[in-house]
């Protein structure tokens, strides 16, 4: 109280006019000077104040504010000069002014801090400049928009062609809002109306085929149940009445909290494929049961010929038998009786008796050519060849023949059937070098284009190699049975041996130059393939 | 040697007069039995059917079986053969037009102690007679000699 008191009490203190010496002009210059000074600080503040409220965008508006308050202050202490002319209250007027110092040194203050701040507060150009690049900015982005707007419609362009080519659609099914999109395509494939399967999707069971509805939303069904892939072949009837066969192939999706709530997928139209496989199916089929009846025939056939083989080996020998048995009864018994002539009459009989005999074996050993069972296994050829070879040797020793057997040639294939092929062979090059007085057989192998044959060489007769395709028929002879014996057989033999070996047999020679017959056999990892 | 008696199993007549030729020419004097299908075959060594009730004989020394034969084959002979315990150590000698692989198979399994093809030339046919006789009429010792 005692300092308010102070603060009002003129404490003896002349007014401030006593200084001027009350002289009028003066008084009033400072009274007129004053209170204009006063207005106007008293007015700024209220401006400034009117202005941030219409600006509050403005930045370091707070300083404004602050300036308002330093021009108040000073208006105050204008307004204090005024009324110390004529009241001597110079207490409040100090307060007023240390009021007014306060407020002054804070602005002061606060301003130097704020300077470098307030530095950085862009200027017009700054923002005019930053404007311009926001606008060539929009301009870009908007250019990159349109462009990806263009690049979007190609690519949806491109998939609906490319789904319209494959006759086939995507859908999609969101669970949690029963959503359901299908491409325009997919309703082509469909046969519905663009626009009418969305969203509701209460057509679907009148476009699949009921015998397959409950399987198609049964996998549905159950990829969504395990969350795995769906696929499903099934029917469709669509609104024209075509059934068609949709493959359709589905991923299910899962929500952010791992559960499938969504599942999208691909329908394809399988008509032409389905038909194509069932036509495969079928010609399989048919395929099948024609392979099955031609085996049928051919085990019938191979069975006819066994018996046939078998009717041949005990039937046909056994009459000729009789014919030679009592032919030559007849030579024996009835000595006396006959004459030279009716002899030689029984000696022909008996002599083609015993042909058509060797005939019959040949034909039959032919036949079980064919019909042997192959086992096939690499064995030693050059052993069989010299075995055989000293078994020929051994039924006319006086015969000088130079035998030239390569050691270590082995072959693949069935022994026992090259054995008889080789018998064959050496036989017939016994046979037809039987004129010359001293005879050269060889056996090799030779490499020929990169592919090995098998040969048996002799010097013998030869053939005129123009008959060279009637050689390996059976009964076809290129010499008579004057010239040389035999049934015409063999070489049929030999030919059925190595065809069943999968090999090939062929013959070089010329009239009296000997002939060489080369052979071939399928290597030993081939051997299945010929069985 | 007349108790030494071959039984002949053969449907052919021409083939029995044959063999019994080649046999005779191969100086065999033995017995010769003929019996012109299996069953009767069969009939004659066990005595059964028309057989029944003959005086006890010895088995014959061999029995010489062709395969082809009328009721019974050969094959089946010779299993009835085998499976009786008087015939089954009894000599059988298949003599048989075939050659065949097979039968020679059928008949070595199921005991046939040999197996002879009959040659086509007479001569040949002459030689295995004789070799036959000559084996299984002196050389061969039979198991047991007992009657039926």
């Amino acid at each position: 109280m005692h300092f308010f008191q102070q603060l009002l009490d003129s404490g003896g203190f002349q007014p401030h006019g006593f200084c001027y010496a009350w002289n009028t002009g003066l008084v009033w210059l400072n009274v007129v000077s004053d209170l204009l000074i006063a207005a106007a600080y008293f007015a700024i503040p209220v401006i400034l104040f009117w202005f941030l409220r219409k600006r509050r965008d403005i930045p370091f508006g707070w300083i404004l504010g602050l300036f308002g308050v330093f021009i108040v202050a000073c208006g105050t202490t204008h307004a204090m000069e005024v009324w110390n002319l004529w009241h001597a209250q110079y207490w409040l007027a100090g307060v007023v002014k240390a009021v007014t110092a306060v407020a002054s040194v804070g602005t002061a203050v606060v301003l130097t801090q704020a300077i470098p701040r307030l530095l950085h507060v862009p200027n017009l150009s700054d923002w005019a400049k930053s404007n311009t690049d926001l606008e060539t900015r929009v301009a870009q982005r908007t250019r990159d928009l349109l462009e990806a707007n263009a690049s979007m419609r190609k690519y949806r362009e491109t998939l609906g062609l490319a789904q319209k080519a494959a006759r086939m659609g995507a859908w999609d099914r969101d669970m949690a809002t029963g959503r359901h999109t299908w491409t325009t395509e997919l309703e082509e494939v469909f046969g519905v109306q663009p626009g009418t399967y969305n969203d509701t999707a209460e057509i679907w069971p009148n476009l699949v085929h009921p015998d397959d509805l409950a399987a198609v939303d049964n996998a549905v069904a159950e990829s969504l149940r395990e969350a795995s892939e769906f696929s499903s072949e099934f029917r469709i009837i669509r609104p024209d009445g075509k059934q068609r066969w949709i493959s359709a192939r589905g991923s299910v999706v899962r929500d952010g909290e791992g559960r499938p709530n969504r599942m999208v997928g691909v329908n394809i139209d399988v008509t032409e494929q389905r038909q194509a496989q069932e036509q495969i199916r079928t010609l399989n089929a048919s395929l099948e049961s024609r392979v099955a009846e031609r085996t049928r025939d051919l085990s019938n056939a191979n069975k006819e010929l066994e018996s046939f083989s078998y009717s041949v080996s005990h039937d046909l020998r056994s009459p000729l038998r009789t014919i030679d048995g009592f032919s030559l009864a007849l030579l024996e018994d009835c000595i006396d009786t006959l004459d030279e002539v009716g002899k030689g009459h029984l000696h022909r009989i008996r002599a083609a008796t015993q042909r058509m005999g060797t005939l019959i074996d040949n034909l039959l050993n032919l036949s079980r050519v064919t019909r042997a069972q192959l086992n096939a296994q690499t064995f030693d050829l050059s052993g069989v060849v010299s075995s055989i070879a000293e078994e020929i040797q051994a039924t006319q020793p006086e015969r000088q023949v130079t035998w030239h057997i390569q050691p270590d040639v082995f072959a693949s294939g069935d022994s026992h059937l090259l054995k008889v092929a080789m018998e064959n062979l050496l036989n017939n090059a016994w046979k037809f070098t039987s004129r010359r007085a001293n005879a050269s057989i060889a056996f090799g192998k030779v490499e020929n284009n990169g592919c090995s044959a098998f040969f048996v060489k002799d010097d013998g007769a030869g053939f005129d190699p123009a008959y060279a395709d009637r050689l390996f028929g059976a009964f076809q002879r290129l010499h008579t049975t004057a010239e040389f014996p035999g049934t015409g057989v063999g070489l049929a033999t030999v030919q059925r041996v190595i065809h069943r070996h999968g090999g090939r047999i062929w013959a070089e020679s010329a009239v009296d130059q000997g002939a060489t017959f080369y052979f071939t056999l399928p290597q030993s990892d081939s051997q299945g393939a010929t069985k | 040697m007349k108790h030494k008696q071959i039984l002949l199993v053969e449907d052919n007549p021409d083939d029995e007069a044959l063999t019994v030729r080649a046999l005779r020419k191969s100086n065999v004097a033995n017995d010769i039995v003929v019996v012109r299908d299996g069953v009767e075959a069969v009939n004659y060594l066990f005595c059964e059917g028309p057989f029944a009730g003959s005086a006890p004989r010895p088995l014959p020394q061999v029995v010489l079986l062709d395969l082809n034969l009328p009721k019974l084959d050969g094959l089946g002979v010779l299993r009835r053969i085998r499976a009786d315990e008087r015939t089954r150590l009894l000599p059988v000698v298949i003599v048989s037009s075939s050659d065949e692989e097979e039968d020679r198979i059928q008949g070595y399994s199921l005991g046939a102690n040999s197996y002879v093809r009959k040659p086509v030339d007479f001569e040949q046919f002459v030689q295995a007679a004789m070799q036959l006789g000559l084996y299984w009429l002196i050389l061969n010792e039979p198991p047991v000699i007992r009657n039926i």
